[in-house]
């Protein structure tokens, strides 16, 4: 059993009447890669402040490595790193000296500095721009220094809060790889994204807030299982009566249908697979198929269901 | 204690080219510029007695025995009676440099600006400040009015006498090249800014880093404040050296005129702490705040017009007392033009409470442990 890295017990937090996070409970294990998900203004920045003590907060517990978290627990803070929304660098500083910099907040030997700063730059594949300033820098590889800064003094635990907004493909792709190489080093991470497709592909858990709440905790498997709809299926048919349409919306697994002459679209909730005995009885009813095609949802879709698919930027 | 970080809060500091720009590059411009505008009448200037003219509508014992004291053959004075209607002649014909009106009030005309004119208007203005306190002895103790007139006409003649006689002759034109050194330490302010913000998760990105690193916010502030104090002590330094052997402008002993300069940059970056440090203002709005404060501060003390101070000391002596740039000034006057070692130190001290309020304000703004929001 994984020891327990971070542990939010009853977090409360308001702004004025505003709950920004309504009793919040989340238990984040070691060498997890812990996805926070949620809509804007949901709470996610917000709590990853309290966790880090820069916010202060109304009611609740926040421990860390077991103990608890202040703005003063510095023992605490040198095992923590930091990849904030907002790129966080020096202008006046060129890449390595920007790294250095921070390293330095945490590191006292030079010799040992050199090492980090130098794995670091290693790490986000800078070593072409150690010299260059951030102005003179793209907007991944920005992406990157600010990756390497928050990384650089190998830190236990790692909060990564949006990380990849405004990247191109690639840099996207490189900085997702090397967040599972600083997991599979033994870091623990907490990730927030609005990007579903990147918790999906990283996330060992992922928790769902809404309006300050947890609404929803899981592997992605189990979240998926929330959702009303496991699978949807879509066939091309010829020849299909209504009494093979009954039995087929007749099926346990079966809860809605569309049918337009020639296209067959059925919504299934269920632990496995629909399309084989969906196929079964179309040929008992000797209804010919053309392409037969299913789809799982994804994160999104669960999120959406969970969330409801109202602007909220528009309540802010 | 403070270690790499307090290196690489120094390399900030020079690389800030806005700050460096303010507090170095523009100073020297200025003061290359004051000393081009000026080489005219420092060339053609040679102190000889200001002729001037005194038009009596009314008698006045009090400013007569000034005037007499400052004029003869150690005097500053050439004055001549005469009718109003002459006197307004000779001005115009710049045969005097400007005309007293002794009415109710005692009134100064000048047609011209330069050197002359501002030791007049300096003569009369020290004049009305003092002939308020004979006024106020004349109502409240009429028997102390002989040795209150006395005792101006002395101030008046030591004036004339300390104008010329001490550790070196005084140049009103100086005054400009201590408001530039003035202005340099205020204009510090803006790398003061910097001080908070890069330390305060409330303020910025960076300082939102800095928050959650394993460093305590007092050593990343103090360092941050040194690391400032001492770029910026070095560029007032620069400045003086600037005036003294670039310019040709006394400051007065060098020693002295370096603390001077150490001493107004201490402010200077305890004042940009302080506004740095208030909370929901963007560092821009800021700097914004700040630079036009600096340059009112020294436009009050004399940076734009030499006789400002003294209008300032007539008016509101109170600016005076506060206004750092004023001070700054006085600290060197006191200096290069009195040799007053103990005007010297009460100034300092003077800077210091007014930078350790600054700093104190700054210090309890930055001491919260965490934010309501950020």
């Amino acid at each position: 059993m994984a020891n327990t890295v971070v542990k939010i017990s009853n977090l409360v937090k308001n702004y004025g009447t505003l709950t920004a996070v309504d009793h919040l409970d989340l238990e984040i294990k070691e060498g997890e890669i812990y996805g926070l998900l949620g809509p804007n203004g949901s709470g996610k920045t917000t709590t990853i402040s309290c966790l880090l003590s820069l916010l202060s907060y109304d009611e609740g517990e926040i421990e860390i490595f077991g103990k608890k978290m202040s703005s003063t627990a510095y023992d605490i803070k040198k095992d923590i790193g930091v990849v904030l929304q907002n790129v966080a660098v020096f202008e006046q500083l060129n890449v390595y000296q920007n790294i250095d910099c921070f390293c330095s907040l945490y590191v006292k030997d030079k010799k040992k500095r050199q090492e980090l700063v130098w794995e670091a730059i290693k790490f986000v594949g800078l070593e072409d721009f150690v010299k260059f300033y951030p102005k003179k820098l793209s907007g991944g590889l920005l992406r990157r220094l600010n990756i390497a800064c928050g990384i650089v003094h190998k830190p236990k635990l790692i909060f990564f809060d949006e990380p990849t907004v405004a990247v191109d493909p690639q840099s996207r792709n490189n900085i997702l790889d090397g967040i599972l190489r600083l997991r599979d080093e033994g870091c623990t991470i907490i990730y927030t994204s609005h990007y579903m497709e990147e918790v999906e592909q990283i996330c060992s858990r992922i928790s769902i807030i809404d309006k300050g709440r947890k609404v929803a905790e899981g592997t992605k498997e189990q979240l998926k299982q929330l959702v009303h709809t496991t699978e949807t299926i879509l066939i091309e048919v010829e020849g299909l009566t209504n009494e093979g349409l009954q039995e087929i919306k007749s099926q346990g697994f079966v809860t809605g249908t569309e049918f337009d002459e020639h296209t067959l679209k059925i919504y299934c909730h269920s632990d496995g697979h629909c399309l084989l005995p969906v196929l079964n009885i179309l040929e008992k009813h000797n209804v010919k198929t053309g392409g037969a095609y299913t789809k799982l949802p994804t994160l999104n879709d669960v999120f959406l269901e969970i969330t409801g698919k109202e602007l909220r930027d528009k309540e802010a | 204690m403070f270690g790499r970080y307090f290196l690489y809060c120094i390399l900030l500091n020079l690389k800030a080219k806005e700050v460096i720009m303010w507090i170095v590059v523009f100073p020297m411009a200025l003061g290359l510029m004051f000393k081009l505008a000026f080489s005219n009448v420092y060339e053609s200037f040679e102190f000889k007695e200001i002729p001037v003219a005194v038009v009596e509508n009314k008698d006045n014992p009090v400013f007569d025995t000034v005037i007499e004291n400052l004029s003869g053959e150690e005097g500053i004075l050439k004055p001549q009676y005469i009718e109003k209607q002459k006197a307004e002649e000779l001005l115009f014909s710049g045969e005097i440099k400007g005309i007293f009106y002794v009415d109710d009030k005692i009134s100064l005309s000048v047609s011209q600006s330069g050197v002359e004119q501002t030791i007049l208007q300096s003569l009369s203005n020290s004049y009305i400040h003092g002939e308020k306190a004979i006024m106020d002895i004349m109502e409240s103790s009429p028997e102390k009015l002989p040795d209150a007139i006395k005792a101006m006409s002395d101030t008046a003649t030591n004036y004339g006498e300390e104008t010329r006689l001490v550790n070196k002759e005084i140049d009103p034109l100086d005054t400009y090249f201590y408001n530039l050194v003035a202005m340099v330490c205020l204009c510090v302010s803006t790398a003061g800014v910097y001080v908070a913000t890069s330390n305060q998760a409330n303020l910025s990105n960076v300082g939102a880093r800095t928050e959650c690193s394993a460093k305590s916010k007092t050593v990343r502030i103090l360092s941050a404040y040194l690391a400032t104090i001492l770029v910026a002590g070095a560029c007032s330094i620069l400045s003086v050296s600037y005036v003294n052997f670039v310019l040709g402008v006394s400051t007065g002993d060098l020693l002295t005129s370096y603390i001077t300069g150490i001493l107004g940059s201490i402010f200077g970056i305890s004042l940009g702490f302080a506004v740095g440090s208030i909370p929901k203002i963007k560092e821009t709005a800021k700097m914004a705040i700040l630079t036009p404060l600096s340059l009112a501060l020294c436009f009050l003390s004399g940076l734009m017009a030499a006789n400002m101070k003294g209008v300032m000391e007539m008016y509101c002596p109170i600016v005076n007392d506060i206004n750092p740039a004023a001070i700054i000034c006085d600290m060197f006057s006191s200096m290069a033009v009195y040799g007053n070692v103990s005007g010297y130190i009460m100034l300092c001290v003077k800077l210091l409470i007014i930078s350790a309020v600054c700093l104190i304000f700054g210090l309890l703004m930055t001491r919260r442990k965490n934010y309501a929001d950020i």
